[in-house]
């Protein structure tokens, strides 16, 4: 018993069983949770195969460098990183997640590996990869195909061997850990303006213990990104994305530029309104309590754990109190300032997904405070932890398979793959179907990339979506392929439309149409909610 | 010396800076505002409230009780300076020059002289001070009273001379009773001095201070019934939630330093009730503060933490109106990282930061101002009501000249702003219906509107605001 003890009190052993908990609750039911694959995922995961079968994505564009998408302009890794795992577990919808999940559990190592090279503890580091673990948001990402993950681990592996180069003075963790901060760079378009910020911050915090400054690995990291910045650029696509997204995109800051004569005066409007933004992201409410966005209406979860409230407090009053390892904790507050500037910099008022490096930061901290509790209460603050996060995880995992599957099921274009399914199943019955992808079941807008949706669920070969993809008014997401004519519906013409199924939701039918037209529909698709989503309609 | 006239520099500048457009911004006087008003002329005239109470504890108005502190300073000030709106909102601006050198004192305890100055530039330069200066109400009465108390601490914990410690009892003591929010605030702050001080004799010298008006405000409990709590209810919390997100909202950062107070009254809605520029000041003096050996640092920490942890039983999140109390910890703590980054090993990063963080001040500041002395009438001038007291002293002033004075029915209603202005501007009227004949040698105050060709005809429009409410003279 005692040497079994000894055994399970070893860190690798814990951090084993800790990862094996990360992977479980990353892997489990993945296909099922969430409940369908959102545009983003059916996207990279059709232009994937598309790669892998053609070396194109489906609009005939060999080997992006940018993925155009549905005109939102995706950054290239994870798409060419869902070809791999194609390869490997084919033509299914968990491919696209197993890539997700599979960093977001190697994200767990990151952590440890992190907190251990730069502040040397490993119970801390232990107890920050935990958190890692179990934090509802880092298990809501990594079920999500998002490459934030990625690119994470490997910025946390990086600096770990700037620390370990930091210590042991081999220049091959220099160079090292600058290739894959180089690396690291193309993962996610926000990461190419983080990571060199972050970069030099480490510089100037260690610089004592750089100097002498080895220049090769700065070089090393600007060869291995340069094409990078380049592309982004030089590529207008690149720019296209960024204006998308960025802050001047938000209707109420376009409303204060309007009344700016001055250059200068927009850009403080501009800054102020980012430096308001940003702030916003500090809030209790969104960072313990709403962030994540799960429900309607009900006790919401946030990106953190409500109960780590108290730790994180007592977290911050460790690290500002304690003199030693000042340049460890000082990046690792760098690091949380910084890694909420691009959610303070986008036209979302919150967006949780570009802050997850912020909030990996913070359950370090936290970890310095649950650390204190154990030190201080010893077995019984073992027992607390362990009742306060696993009601809090139960709290969560309730809230993620019970409640997001069915009222944010709007959210990722839920039932877009029934419609699909059943587009497909008549398919040879028709001479046309139509789809009108405006949908919603309280206010109507245009899902986004429906001809995707359309081609994964139908196995449809990349190879001919390129020859016969076409698109006509972009602003109505208007495509056509085979018999496919994805489109706004106009009734009173489209009516008399012979042989063709329409699938449109009641947004662009007439009112009364359920009860005057019902022996024209054939089937009413329902969203999870139980509200009718789409009429799919025989002419 | 030298600083002493630096200090008198300040306050004048702070004086002219609290008192400019006091009239103006916000536009119009409020009910509570009238309702302390009205009082207040009344029992520095003839010693007795609207209730017919002669000088009584809390003073009964048709909605809820108001509180001693700012209400006997607004009879003494009428009776010092005659009643008028100026001197009305004056109470205010005294009030907060009274907090600006309580805090200078303060901080000159903890910190030295240099520091006392930061702190009276810091706290003129927080916004809902500017905001609250312009109000005749009672949020603004908590600052002296927390600040002495404070004061009256640290002088305790450099002299260990209980005296100090029943000064401190009577400040707090006193301060339960200049506003509602104290009721709350006041049992943290004495459970946290009893914990702070810990030895027997010096906590029942504090308890000694305190018990005369803990008495006062048990025996005012039964004999002014609903003056302690006034019209607040307690909400039962059911779950953790409903205790942790309103006390969590209170250091919701969009709030402290971006939108301010829920309500246009106390808050632009562009500023927060500090300056987005003074953090780093607060995160650096955090971090000072933790790492001091003396514990009053942290004991400023946990105050400014706890005091307001009660006020999840009333509900209402997002109320910077309430929570002025909070202010001194602030400053302080503000003004300690101040200090440290004075302490900066570094000359160039130390230039850097205060420059830095001086220019970011001032800045932050002159925005503030500029949006509440100018936007922020235009944008708040639904909330509030017409500007009366510029009417009433142009009517006055006919009065004055021998005028008769008649005013609209709909606009002689028996609101206490107006019976304020009556009483504050001494003239009498007669109320005047439509139809009626106007004398000569009249004054007329009407809505243009509302009178027709033939009652216009005779009358000359000597004055109109933006509320369309003119005033009209017959020669």
């Amino acid at each position: 018993m005692k040497r079994l003890l000894r055994i399970f009190s070893k860190p690798a052993v814990i951090l084993l069983l800790i990862v094996s908990l990360g992977a479980f609750l990353r892997f489990c039911k993945l296909s099922l949770f969430p409940i369908q694959l959102s545009h983003d995922e059916v996207t990279q995961l059709y232009d994937a195969i598309s790669i892998v079968r053609t070396g194109k994505d489906i609009y005939g564009n060999k080997l992006p460098f940018i993925f155009p998408s549905v005109n939102d302009f995706k950054p290239p890794f994870y798409t060419y990183a869902t070809a791999m795992v194609y390869k490997i577990f084919g033509w299914q919808e968990v491919t696209v997640r197993i890539t997700g999940a599979f960093f977001g559990t190697l994200l767990i190592v990151g952590v440890y590996l992190f907190v251990d090279k730069l502040i040397r503890k490993k119970s801390i580091a232990l107890i920050a990869a935990g958190l890692t673990a179990i934090s509802p948001f880092e298990i809501f990402y990594s079920r999500k195909s998002f490459e934030n993950q990625t690119g994470i681990f490997l910025m946390l592996t990086a600096f770990s061997l700037l620390a370990i180069y930091l210590r042991e003075k081999k220049i091959k963790y220099f160079y090292a850990g600058a290739v894959i901060l180089g690396i690291a760079s193309y993962v996610y378009f926000a990461q190419a303006v983080i990571i060199p910020i972050l970069l030099i911050s480490f510089i100037v915090i260690f610089w004592k213990k750089f100097k002498p400054l080895k220049i090769g690995p700065i070089i090393l990291f600007l060869l291995v990104a340069a094409p990078l910045y380049y592309m982004i650029f030089v590529n207008p696509a690149t720019r296209d994305r960024t204006s998308k997204v960025f802050i001047t995109q938000d209707a109420r800051l376009a409303e204060k530029l309007v009344v700016q004569k001055s250059q200068l005066g927009k850009l403080f409007t501009i800054a102020g309104y980012s430096a308001v933004r940003y702030v916003r992201q500090f809030s209790p409410k969104y960072l313990f309590f709403e962030g994540l966005n799960m429900t309607e209406g009900k006790r919401d979860v946030g990106p953190l754990f409500a109960v780590s409230i108290p730790f994180l407090l007592a977290g911050i009053y460790l690290l500002a109190k304690d003199k030693k390892l000042v340049e460890g904790k000082l990046f690792i507050l760098t690091w949380i300032l910084v890694g909420f500037i691009p959610s303070g910099l986008t036209f979302e008022d919150y967006s949780p997904h570009r802050a997850i490096m912020a909030f990996t930061m913070l359950n370090i901290v936290s970890a310095f405070g649950i650390f204190w509790f154990y030190k201080k209460f010893g077995k019984v603050a073992i027992l607390v932890l362990l009742v306060l996060f696993g009601i809090n995880l139960g709290f969560f995992l309730k809230r993620y398979t019970l409640n997001y599957p069915i009222e944010r099921s709007e959210m990722l274009q839920y039932p877009f793959r029934e419609v699909a399914q059943y587009a497909w199943e008549n398919y040879d019955k028709y001479e046309t179907i139509v789809f009108d992808p405006k949908f919603g079941e309280f206010k109507p807008w245009i899902a986004t990339g429906t001809h995707y949706y359309l081609g994964f669920y139908g196995k449809y070969p990349p190879e001919n979506m390129q020859e016969e993809f076409e698109i006509g008014d972009q602003a109505k997401r208007e495509t056509t392929f085979g018999k496919f004519d994805i489109r706004a519906v106009y009734w009173p013409k489209d009516q008399y439309l012979k042989n063709t199924l329409i699938i449109a939701s009641h947004w662009s039918l007439p009112a009364d149409f359920e009860q005057k037209e019902k022996a024209k529909i054939l089937k009413i698709i329902y969203f999870r909610t139980t509200a009718p989503a789409f009429y799919i309609i025989k002419t | 010396m030298k600083s002493i006239w630096l200090v008198l520099l300040i306050l004048a500048a702070s004086f002219l800076l609290f008192s400019y457009k006091i009239t103006q911004v916000p536009p119009g006087i409020n009910g509570d505002e009238a309702s302390i008003a009205y009082n207040a002329v009344l029992l520095a005239d003839s010693g007795r409230v609207e209730a017919g109470n002669r000088f009584p504890l809390f003073i009964a108005t048709g909605s809820d009780w108001k509180q001693p502190a700012t209400f006997y300073l607004t009879v003494a000030a009428f009776k010092i300076f005659g009643p008028s709106y100026e001197v009305l909102r004056g109470v205010s601006v005294f009030i907060a020059l009274t907090g600006a050198v309580l805090l200078f004192f303060l901080a000159k305890q903890l910190l030295g002289v240099s520091a006392g100055i930061v702190a009276i530039l810091l706290f003129v330069s927080t916004p809902i001070i500017l905001i609250q200066s312009h109000l005749a109400l009672e949020n603004i009465a908590p600052l002296p009273f927390v600040t002495i108390w404070l004061w009256m601490l640290i002088k305790y914990t450099k002299k260990a001379d209980t005296k100090y410690l029943v000064f401190a009892g009577i400040a707090l003591g006193a301060g339960i009773f200049s506003y509602y929010g104290m009721r709350l605030i006041v049992p943290v702050l004495a459970a946290m001095t009893i914990v702070y001080i810990r030895k027997t004799r010096a906590v029942l010298s504090f308890l000694g201070g305190t018990a005369p008006f803990i008495l006062l405000l048990a025996w005012a409990y039964f004999h002014y019934p609903g003056a302690v709590f006034g019209n607040n209810s307690f909400i039962p919390i059911t779950s953790y939630q409903q205790f942790i997100l309103p006390y969590l909202s209170i250091f919701d950062p969009v709030f402290l330093f971006l939108k301010g107070d829920a309500t246009i009254y106390h808050s632009t809605g562009t500023t927060g009730m500090f300056l987005l520029a003074s953090l780093p000041l607060f995160v650096l003096g955090v971090v000072k503060g933790i790492r001091e050996k003396s514990n009053i640092y942290r004991f400023l920490l946990i105050c400014f933490l706890l005091a307001p942890i009660l006020y999840v039983f009333v509900g209402e999140s997002y109320r910077a109106s309430r929570l002025l109390a909070l202010i001194p910890f602030y400053i302080l703590i503000s003004t300690l990282g101040f200090v440290y980054l004075t302490t900066i090993k570094s000359r160039a990063f130390k230039l850097l930061g205060i420059v830095g963080v001086i220019i970011l001040i001032v800045f932050n500041y002159v925005s503030f101002a500029k949006d509440y002395w100018y936007s922020y009438p235009e944008r708040a001038i639904k909330s509030f009501s017409s500007p009366w007291h510029s009417i009433y002293k142009v009517l006055s002033e006919k009065y004055k000249e021998g005028y008769k004075i008649y005013l609209l029915t709909d606009m002689a209603g028996g609101r206490e702003d107006i019976k304020f202005f009556q009483a504050a501007y001494l003239f009498t009227f007669s109320e005047w219906r439509k139809g009626e004949e106007i004398l000569p040698k009249s004054a007329l105050l009407a809505y243009p509107d509302l009178l027709s060709p033939k009652e216009k005809s005779g009358l000359k429009e000597i004055y109109t605001n933006s509320f369309a409410q003119s005033i009209f003279l017959k020669e």
